[in-house]
């Protein structure tokens, strides 16, 4: 017993360093953005924090507003699986998963997994902060948000163990919160559920043999939808970002200008930051390309991945938000590839070069 | 043949080459050094894919601005795309070079089982298979070979010494330039050894 105990100890150290060094690689990866978080989310971090409880409150409290609540509820859930999305290889150690399966036992890794998982989800930890704060009355008349918890952790389990069957939960449940109807939040939430659980039963369809590769379109695409995090916790944050804004115009529409700026700028921030990404797919790739004589067309087409994202958001952010203009977007377009240039050429000022002009335009503004 | 002059290649902690000065005079040469004196890197160099800091390399006593266009090398240095099946790093590569799809290597290979197999997820053997074809539909004068026996079974060492034999057959002025630690097969193939 003791000797099982002192075994599954080791497991834990070992697996707890393996996660704080993930976790140190993954944040030297965003070096390039040290400046930027230090500006822009440094003297933040209290409103984010305050933000995300207020998100929770309206999830709570959502007996007025059932059908905006369980949007709410579905964005946390998307916004806290892509979080967990980028950190589940170091919670489960994924690299030397099969080392670790040859020493241990199989349910030791699974509840160290859990363990580490419960750590990571900052977000399931603000919504226990709440529910330890609600009384037994309280909790009688918000019982959907046990429910809500609950998918909490099973998307978090299915980030580190079913990641592919997160698709098909999404989508049954954004089509359930988009339909014409409101129900109240207790079966918007029992529907979610039955949402992500029947997802589970879905197989993994990978069609990705029956892609057709020739050209290098259909190079990118391919690198694309094989490395999606990078698009998606982009798109995520877009998202979040232009919702956000939609909400502050309706409220404070002489802030019009100031929105516009932050808008294009978030644009310019997601879309020249996947530069960054296009540039190590350049480097690593680029004799390969030599060798087959097409090196130059490769360097050209990898400026276009983060244009595209580029064209997309400000596209829209231009159909969901009246107060864009033409001139500006024209503008913003040159200033994006004046940022891919940084990015590849000078990535330890593209932070800085990002929040001058950003500045700069707000004040002219 | 080709022929290096003067060649200077330094890296950040250790210089490669210093005034090497090379002529490989054989149309089937086996280069022979120890680990990490610089073959590959010379290889790279003569393909063109890796820049020295001076020197000249010959090709048939001409200078050619783009030695991609009439080299071909097989080596590990180059790295595939590993998120692409191995028949769409083939596809690609056909596409690039307009050529057709090379069904006699896939079979000579015995390669069409893993076609469907992403890079990452093929083996050691099977990935130097899919670098080999990929360089031989390049049908290029001069074909570098960087260890290719290395983790191949028998039946495809037997069959890339076929294709070795035929493959200057219809190239008057191509050389074959390989590496190889059991240079044995080879040198029973007609290939001479040299040092780097």
């Amino acid at each position: 017993m003791i000797e099982s105990l002192s075994r599954y100890n080791a497991l834990m150290s070992y697996r707890y360093l393996a996660y704080t060094t993930a976790l140190k690689n993954l944040l030297a990866q965003l070096k390039n953005f040290g400046l930027l978080f230090a500006l822009v989310l440094g003297p933040a971090v209290l409103g984010i924090a305050l933000l995300l409880f207020l998100g929770l409150g309206k999830i709570v409290d959502s007996h007025e507003h059932a059908r905006f609540s369980a949007q709410l509820a579905l964005l946390y859930l998307a916004l806290q699986a892509v979080m967990l999305w980028a950190v589940a290889p170091a919670i489960t150690n994924s690299e030397n998963r099969a080392f670790q399966a040859h020493i241990f036992k199989p349910a030791w890794l699974i509840l160290i997994d859990c363990k580490l998982l419960l750590l990571s989800n900052v977000w399931l930890m603000a919504s226990l902060l709440i529910a330890v704060d609600l009384r037994l009355q309280q909790w009688l008349q918000v019982p959907h948000f046990i429910l809500f918890m609950l998918l909490q952790w099973l998307c978090g389990l299915m980030v580190i163990y079913r990641p592919y069957s997160l698709f098909y939960g999404f989508l049954a449940c954004s089509i359930l919160v988009l339909l014409p109807f409101s129900l109240d939040s207790l079966h918007y939430h029992s529907g979610f559920l039955i949402g992500f659980m029947g997802s589970l039963f879905f197989p993994n369809m990978n069609l990705s043999h029956k892609r057709v590769v020739s050209s290098l379109t259909s190079f990118w695409i391919s690198y694309f939808l094989e490395h999606s995090w990078s698009v998606i916790w982009r798109s995520a944050l877009f998202t979040a970002s232009l919702l956000a804004a939609v909400q502050l115009v309706e409220i404070r529409s002489d802030f019009n200008h100031a929105i516009q700026v932050m808008v294009l700028a978030n644009c310019v921030l997601l879309g020249s930051s996947l530069q960054f990404d296009c540039f190590a797919v350049l480097q690593k790739y680029r004799v390969f390309f030599q060798t087959n004589g097409q090196y130059r067309r490769f360097y050209l087409s990898h400026f276009i991945p983060s244009l595209l994202f580029y064209g997309a958001a400000t596209l829209a952010a231009m159909l969901l938000l009246n107060v864009l203009q033409w001139p500006l977007v024209a503008l913003a377009a040159v200033w994006c590839f004046l940022q891919q240039l940084l990015a590849q050429k000078k990535p330890a000022h593209y932070a800085l070069v990002w929040c001058v002009i950003t500045i700069g335009i707000a004040l002219i503004a | 043949m080709i022929e290096i002059k003067n060649l200077n290649k330094r890296f950040a902690t250790a210089t490669v080459f210093e005034n090497y000065n090379k002529q490989f005079n054989s149309k089937k040469m086996c280069l022979q050094a120890s680990n990490g004196s610089g073959k590959t890197t010379l290889l790279m160099i003569i393909a063109g894919l890796e820049k020295s800091q001076s020197g000249q390399i010959m090709y048939a006593n001409k200078q050619h601005s783009s030695p991609q266009k009439y080299v071909a090398i097989a080596s590990d240095r180059i790295c595939l795309p590993d998120f692409l099946t191995a028949q769409q790093i083939i596809q690609l590569t056909c596409k690039a070079l307009n050529v057709p799809a090379p069904i006699d290597l896939i079979n000579g290979f015995k390669f069409s089982e893993h076609l469907h197999t992403r890079f990452s997820a093929l083996s050691t053997g099977n990935q130097k298979k899919c670098q080999l074809i990929i360089t031989f539909m390049k049908r290029a004068p001069y074909l570098l070979l960087d260890e290719p026996s290395a983790a191949l079974d028998q039946a495809s060492i037997h069959y890339l010494l076929n294709l070795l034999d035929n493959y200057l057959s219809d190239k008057p002025d191509g050389q074959i330039i390989l590496t190889s630690h059991e240079p044995d097969v080879f040198l029973h193939q007609g290939f001479e050894c040299t040092p780097l």
